[in-house]
Formats: C-alpha cells, sequence, structure tokens
C-alpha cells in the first residue's frame, strides 16, 4: 500500500483517522488512552507494512527483533553500541550488496532509524528503553517508506502529545491541503515528468544534445517533486492528526551553492550523516585537511547508501568534491550578489550528478553527458519529436483538438514545454507546499480546487507508479 | 471590513462534496457508456474503440454475442470475423492475446465458458478456433505473458474502482471516441500494424537474427511432459467439458526461418515429437479438428508473405478460415499427422538456406 492508492486515500487513511479519533474522544483516563493509541498507531503501522509482502515483513521483524533486544540490552546491561551498528550495517549492505534477488522495502530508511536509536540510547539521549516508544518509532506509517528519518525524540514527543489532543475539523482541514499538493506534486507532475526521463535513458543512443539536456532536466524535476511530495503527503497525515514530522525539502533547487543544496535536500538524511558519521569522524575540529576528508567520506556512504553501483558513487563524489571545493573558496561575505547566477550554476551541477544517480552505469551517465557536451552540428540542436510525443497526455490531448496549435510545425512540442516550464515555475517561483499549504487562503474556491486537483489525481490512480526513494 | 472565516468543518464539506459529485458522474458515465465492457452488452450507437487486450477481452467474452470465438496469439489477430460468418455462419468474436501462453488461453476460456453471462444467456458456444504456438507449450503452466488487470476478471466489485476512477478509461474510451467518431471495425479488432508494404523478404531478413547454435542434441522427449501439463491443465478440460463445443485447434504456418532457428537450436527432433505429441492427444477428441497447415510449401518458403519469422500476411488468415470451413489441410489421425510431419521435414531439408542467408549477408 502506497500514499498514491486507492486503498490507502479511500479506507486505510479515514479509517485509521476515525479509530483515532475515537480513542481520543471516548476514553477517559488519559493514560489508559495514551496506551491504546500507541497500540493503534503500532497495528495500524504494521497492517500498512504488511501489504508489501513477507520478504519485507520478515526483514522488518528480524531487524526490529535484533534491535529491540539490543537496545533493552545497551540500558539494562550497559553493553557496547558497536555490535548493534555493525549488524546493522551488516543487515542493509546483505541487501544491498548480497546475491539476494530484490531489497525489502524500507529498509534504507529503518535501519539508518536502528542506528541512531541504539546511539542515543547509548549516549543516554534517550532515557528509558520502552517498547511501545520503540516500536511506535520505527513503524509510524507516514514516515516508514521514505523518511524523514525522524528524530527518536522528536517522534515519540509527537505521538505522545495525541493523547491530549483530538483529531478535529482544523487539523483534518490543514492536513487535507498539504497531502492533496503532495499527492499532486507525484502523480500530476512526477509521473509526467517521468515518461520523458524513462524514454531518455532507455533510448541514449538516439538521443540530441538538446534531447539529453531535456531528459537530464525531466530527471532532476521528477526527482523533486516525487520524494518531497511523498513527504508532503506524510506529513499532511501528520497535520490531520494535529502533530508534525521533521522538513525534509525546503526548496533546495534555489539553493545558491551545494552546502546551501544539502540543508534543503533530503534535510534528515544530511543531519543524519552529520551527528553519525561527520561529527564522530572528527567533523571540522582536526584540521582543514581532515574536514575535506570527512566531507567526502559523507558523500561517499551516501552514494553508496543510495545504491549498489559505481554511478552512485560517482554521484556522492561530484557532491563531495564540489563541497569540499566550495567550502575551500567560500567566504561569507553577508552579500548575496549574482545569487541568481549561483542557483541557476548550482541547478546544473546538481542535475549534472543525477544523471549518475539515474543512469544503469557510469557508461550510460557518461554517454548521456558526452552527447550534451559534444552536439552534432545538425542534429544536436533539435529535440526528437517522440521525446516531444512522451509527453502529450491525455489531458493535453484535447488542447489539440480544440486550436489549431497542431497545424504548426512546433504543435509537437507543446505539451513538453508545458510540462517543462509548468514545472520550472513551480520550483523556482513558487512556495514550497508545506508553507503554501499553510498560507493558502481557507475560502471555498481554494476548496473548489483541492477538490478538483484530488479528482484528477485519483483518476490517475489506475496507472500507479511507485516513488522513486522507496527503492532505495 | 473584517474578513469572512470560513469554519474547517464546512469547507472540508465543499470539498467532499466536490469530490463526491465528481467521482459519481464519473462513475455514471463509465458504468453507462462501460468501454470494456464489464458491466453490459455495447450501447447501441457509441462509437467503442477495442484495442486493449487485456483489459477488453474479458468484458467482451462475458457481454458480447457471439457463438463461437478465437483463442490464440498475435497468429490470430488477422482473422476477419466476417469471414467465419460468411463462410460458415459463425457470430464469431476474436478474443487474441498478442504473445500468449497456454495459461493466457485458460483465463479467457474460462470466462468464454463461464455459465450466467450474458454472452451464455444469449448463445452457447458453437466452435472455438485455437491457434496452438508450440513454442509457448514449454511454457510453466502458470505462465502469463503481461500481468492482467485483475480487477476486469475477479468478480470482486470493491476493485472495479480502478476501472471506474480511471483517467484512461475516461479520456481515451470514452471522452476521445465521443470526439472522433471512428469506431473500431469488431471484424479487424487487434489486427498487427504492418501494413502491406511490409510483407516482403527483405524487411524480414533485415529483422532476423538467427539464434545461437547450440552443440548438443536436444533429447527428443524433452518438450514432451511440459507439453503435456500446459494440454491437461489449459486446453483440454475445455474441450472435455464442452463436448458440443467444436474445436478447431491449428498450427499456424510459420515461416521457413522458424526451422531454421529450430536447426540451430539443435531440437528439430524434439519438436517434431512435440507436435506429434500434442496431436494425438487432441485428435482423442471427437469435438476436435485439428488442421495442419505449416507445409504449405509455398506459403512457408516464400518470405514475402511475411513480415517477420513467423508473422505471415493477413491473407494467409482468410486462407485458413476458408480451409476451416471445407476441411482442406484437416488431421484426422495420428499416423496422417506423421505422413505431415515427414512432408514438413522435406521441406525444410530442401530448402537452400545457405543461399538465403548468403543473398542478405
Amino acid at each position: 500500500m502506497t500514499f498514491n492508492s486507492y486503498i490507502f486515500i479511500f479506507i486505510y487513511l479515514p479509517v485509521f483517522l476515525l479509530i483515532l479519533y475515537i480513542l481520543q474522544s471516548f476514553i477517559d483516563d488519559a493514560g489508559k488512552r495514551g496506551k491504546l493509541i500507541r497500540l493503534w498507531i503500532i497495528l495500524s503501522s504494521a497492517a500498512f507494512f504488511v501489504g508489501f509482502g513477507s520478504f519485507s515483513l520478515w526483514a522488518i521483524l528480524l531487524s526490529i527483533a535484533i534491535n529491540g533486544l539490543w537496545g533493552y540490552l545497551i540500558r539494562k546491561k550497559g553493553v557496547s553500541v558497536i555490535p548493534g551498528v555493525i549488524f546493522n550495517v551488516a543487515f542493509l549492505a546483505f541487501f544491498k550488496f548480497g546475491t539476494v534477488s530484490g531489497m525489502p522495502i524500507a529498509v534504507s530508511f529503518y535501519t539508518f532509524q536502528q542506528i541512531a536509536f541504539l546511539v542515543m540510547l547509548k549516549k543516554g539521549e534517550i532515557e528509558e528503553f520502552n517498547l511501545g516508544e520503540y516500536l511506535s518509532y520505527i513503524l509510524f506509517f507516514p514516515k516508514i517508506l521514505q523518511g524523514p528519518l525522524a528524530d527518536y525524540k522528536k517522534i515519540t514527543g509527537e505521538l505522545n502529545t495525541l493523547k491530549n489532543k483530538r483529531v478535529n475539523a482544523e487539523s483534518v482541514l490543514n492536513g487535507l491541503i498539504l497531502f492533496v499538493l503532495g499527492l499532486s506534486k507525484k502523480v500530476l507532475i512526477s509521473d509526467a515528468l517521468g515518461l520523458g526521463a524513462d524514454y531518455g535513458y532507455s533510448n541514449l543512443s538516439t538521443l540530441t544534445a538538446l534531447d539529453a539536456i531535456i531528459v537530464a532536466l525531466c530527471y532532476s524535476l521528477q526527482l523533486y517533486f516525487d520524494f518531497s511530495g511523498y513527504c508532503d503527503m506524510a506529513e499532511g497525515i501528520c497535520r490531520m492528526m494535529d502533530v508534525s514530522l521533521d522538513v525534509n525539502f525546503n526548496a533546495p533547487y534555489k539553493s545558491a551553492n551545494i552546502a546551501e543544496f544539502w540543508d534543503r535536500w533530503h534535510i534528515t538524511l544530511t543531519k543524519f550523516f552529520t551527528k553519525y558519521v561527520y561529527i564522530p569522524l572528527g567533523g571540522s575540529r582536526k584540521g582543514q585537511f581532515r574536514t575535506y576528508l570527512n566531507i567526502l567520506i559523507v558523500f561517499l556512504l551516501s552514494g553508496i547508501w543510495h545504491g549498489a553501483g559505481w554511478n552512485f558513487v560517482v554521484w556522492g563524489m561530484l557532491h563531495g568534491v564540489l563541497m569540499v571545493i566550495t567550502r575551500f573558496i567560500h567566504k561569507d561575505s553577508g552579500k548575496d550578489t549574482l545569487r541568481w547566477l549561483k542557483t541557476f550554476l548550482t541547478f546544473c551541477y546538481v542535475t549534472v550528478a543525477w544523471v549518475f544517480f539515474r543512469a544503469a552505469n557510469v557508461s550510460d551517465a557518461l554517454t548521456l553527458l558526452k552527447k550534451i557536451v559534444t552536439p552534432d552540428a545538425y542534429y544536436g540542436m533539435r529535440i526528437s519529436i517522440k521525446l516531444a510525443e512522451c509527453f502529450q497526455l491525455d489531458e493535453l490531448w484535447y488542447i489539440f483538438k480544440v486550436t489549431p496549435i497542431s497545424h504548426y510545425s512546433f504543435g509537437g512540442y507543446v505539451c513538453m514545454w508545458i510540462i517543462l516550464i509548468l514545472s520550472l515555475v513551480f520550483v523556482f517561483a513558487l512556495k514550497p507546499a508545506r508553507e503554501l499549504a499553510e498560507t493558502i487562503k481557507r475560502r471555498p474556491l481554494t476548496m473548489v480546487v483541492m477538490a478538483i486537483l484530488f479528482v484528477w489525481c485519483t483518476l490517475s490512480l489506475g496507472n500507479v507508479s511507485t516513488f522513486l526513494y522507496v527503492n532505495f | 471590513m473584517k474578513k469572512k472565516e470560513y469554519k474547517a468543518i464546512n469547507l472540508i464539506g465543499i470539498f467532499a462534496a466536490i469530490v463526491a459529485v465528481m467521482l459519481a458522474a464519473v462513475s455514471v458515465l463509465v458504468i453507462y457508456v462501460d468501454p470494456f465492457f464489464h458491466y453490459h452488452a455495447p450501447v447501441k450507437g457509441f462509437p467503442y474503440v477495442v484495442d486493449n487486450q487485456l483489459s477488453q477481452n474479458p468484458g467482451m467474452a462475458r457481454n458480447m454475442t457471439y457463438d463461437s470465438c478465437i483463442i490464440g496469439s498475435s497468429m490470430t489477430v488477422n482473422f476477419h470475423t466476417d469471414d467465419f460468418n460468411e463462410l460458415m455462419g459463425l457470430n464469431t468474436l476474436k478474443l487474441s492475446y498478442s504473445g500468449a501462453y497456454p495459461r493466457d488461453d485458460k483465463n479467457i476460456l474460462d470466462i468464454v465458458f463461464e455459465e450466467g453471462t450474458l454472452a451464455r444467456q444469449n448463445s452457447d458456444v458453437k466452435a472455438v478456433f485455437i491457434g496452438l504456438d508450440m513454442p509457448t507449450m514449454t511454457a510453466a503452466t502458470d505462465e502469463i505473458k503481461y500481468p492482467l488487470p485483475m480487477y476486469l476478471y475477479d468478480k470482486n466489485p470493491v476493485n472495479d474502482v480502478k476501472y471506474l476512477w480511471n483517467k484512461d478509461v475516461l479520456l481515451e474510451y470514452i471522452l476521445r471516441p465521443m470526439i472522433q467518431k471512428n469506431p473500431s471495425n469488431m471484424s479487424e479488432i487487434y489486427a498487427s500494424w504492418w501494413t502491406e508494404e511490409y510483407y516482403n523478404i527483405d524487411w524480414v531478413m533485415q529483422g532476423y537474427e538467427v539464434p545461437e547454435p547450440v552443440a548438443d542434441k536436444m533429447d527428443e522427449n524433452l518438450l514432451i511432459p511440459q507439453t503435456r501439463e500446459n494440454l491437461e491443465q489449459n486446453i483440454l478440460p475445455f474441450i472435455k467439458e464442452n463436448p458440443d463445443t467444436t474445436f478447431y485447434i491449428f498450427f499456424p504456418p510459420y515461416s521457413i526461418l522458424y526451422w531454421n532457428n529450430v536447426l540451430v537450436e539443435n531440437h528439430l527432433d524434439a519438436t517434431m515429437n512435440q507436435y506429434q505429441f500434442a496431436a494425438s492427444e487432441l485428435l482423442a477428441y471427437d469435438n476436435v479438428r485439428l488442421f495442419y497447415f505449416q507445409n504449405m510449401k509455398d506459403v512457408v518458403t516464400d518470405l514475402d508473405n511475411y513480415a517477420d519469422y513467423t508473422h505471415y500476411k493477413p491473407d494467409i488468415n482468410r486462407y485458413m478460415t476458408e480451409c476451416f470451413a471445407n476441411g482442406e489441410h484437416e488431421i484426422t489421425s495420428s499416423s496422417q499427422f506423421a505422413d505431415e510431419l515427414q512432408k514438413m521435414r522435406d521441406i525444410i531439408d530442401a530448402f537452400d538456406f545457405r543461399e538465403l542467408f548468403d543473398r542478405y549477408s
């Protein structure tokens, strides 16, 4: 079950909220109410996860059993945290690099959270081992598949407040608006861009230079709308409960340098690597060389975490190297001159790096980039009509029927430009959905727009696509 | 002036009401037109577009009026059902699945013979025409070519939501046909995209790739067990359970290049043995009429009749329909079939493959 499925939207989520409301409303004893709400969150989250099959289920049960036991031993017997961390790294490596076919769903995310849990227990940042809190921290369904990589204290603290709250119209409305915006980002924008990206990466040899640029751009945008759309939906669900998750995206493509980009993109992953890798390695406390080395190690690990392949290593290193260079030359003068140019260049660099992230291997990535830097004199600046046709969605087909566009030579390209330009406007000119959902005026017209978007998304669920980050 | 503040509950109500009305309207429209014929027979006058085998075959099998059907892979898509009416007086429905495995045939035959459907209330099944592709008979008995949209195959009304609230259904199969007003010709649905000019030797040879040679000869009995399994699980039950239905089963006339593959992969004897076994199994039933078209020498050795190494031109489909009607190329005994297979071997032996490949090297 994913957020973009009929069963989740029309059955699971309403039932979850209804029972939560009932528990909050009709149990007088606060202690009992808190326990039952926690139990409900654990059970409903487990039910959410069961749909991904027995392989994924057994994997997470094993992870929970081992980490739960080790966490208990850390707290009660004071055993070392290191075997627990080694287990988790080996557990993740087994699935990522072993001979097992396929990966258990969400394994990268919950394994990192298990590591964080054990380290926090050892450091005393978590005072007591509470099985219920631990299970709800790992399993909590809005964030289990793709994060955000939740902070234990933050998430358990938020969930603990549920016993003193009640699902209410205001919270549901707030969450609903953000959920619809996130769903639209995923279903209406990301999936449309994905058609172009999929075509391009399946037909590398036939791409022109301009095709290659568009394909790279499509994936860069697709990944953002997909992943941030998911996070918006997760946050929307939480807001319906009147709780909140950590912010994971904050208009990352508006960043003026790579350091800022990582402060805005997958923020919780950056925090994780900073807290559990960069700082333990010495951070910036051991001189310039060690600082740069630590940065490179962090991005190397980030690359490996994202996938088993040299292309992911290259992707990580591209970010790491630019981060080192940025750190070396960047002096914060307090002035923000030519920000638009810096933003443009950062976006271009990140987009080039995503080519390695998306391509099947380094060779394919280099093939695409070579197409861009060595354009054919005649075909280089042309756009293949086959690529443009990927964007001719059914909804847009009617534009051709009621206008004379199809009679012009550019007619076949109109849909592609509409989708690309709108996507760029959303990324660079509008507020992030999370912010938009908070500031948008609560009035009937807003709800009409939300309802239309929701129905449009619902009708598009027939061809269900998965979230990109669910595979990592 | 103070701005009006709307209550959250009212705004949610507006949202829910609009969503409910819009989804209800879409549902009613889809149920009324029913472009996949999931609920009822076609609405008179609506310009239905039929081009989706996976999604539209089950509904057509349930709710259309027919007394015979065509089952099989892309070897069957170029039949014209009007020909069956003209030559045999049958009202035939094409239910092909390109690339079909035996299990795909079973899945649609289950629906064809399902009691109580509108189709069966209107007419019994007088005849079933099955194109039997022997290369697929070694597939797993539950293997299907493509994942099926199960919500159109099962009887669970809840998952029908995937049909009712489906943008493709709404835009491609309801609104677009309403605008274009260009309905499918039911006699020719699913016809292959190759137009007349693609059926020529140059095109065939351009796309043909010789398989990797296999040094060891295949055990001649190796293909039998899985073929038996597939026959027993996916084909024969329908023949046994429906003695009043005539099953016209035919082996499609692949080109001589198909047999080159068999030779290069070193399983000619095993393949011939497989054909002989299948024919013997099928001939045991009185309601089976078996046809062997593969040894039509003039057809299979002339690559101008093909668009690739197996797919023949629509004229051949017409000819096969005539044979179903007049009994030509019909096999009535195992010994006769052995003779026909020997003729096929003679054609293969006599064909100058080297000359052909030299010409196109």
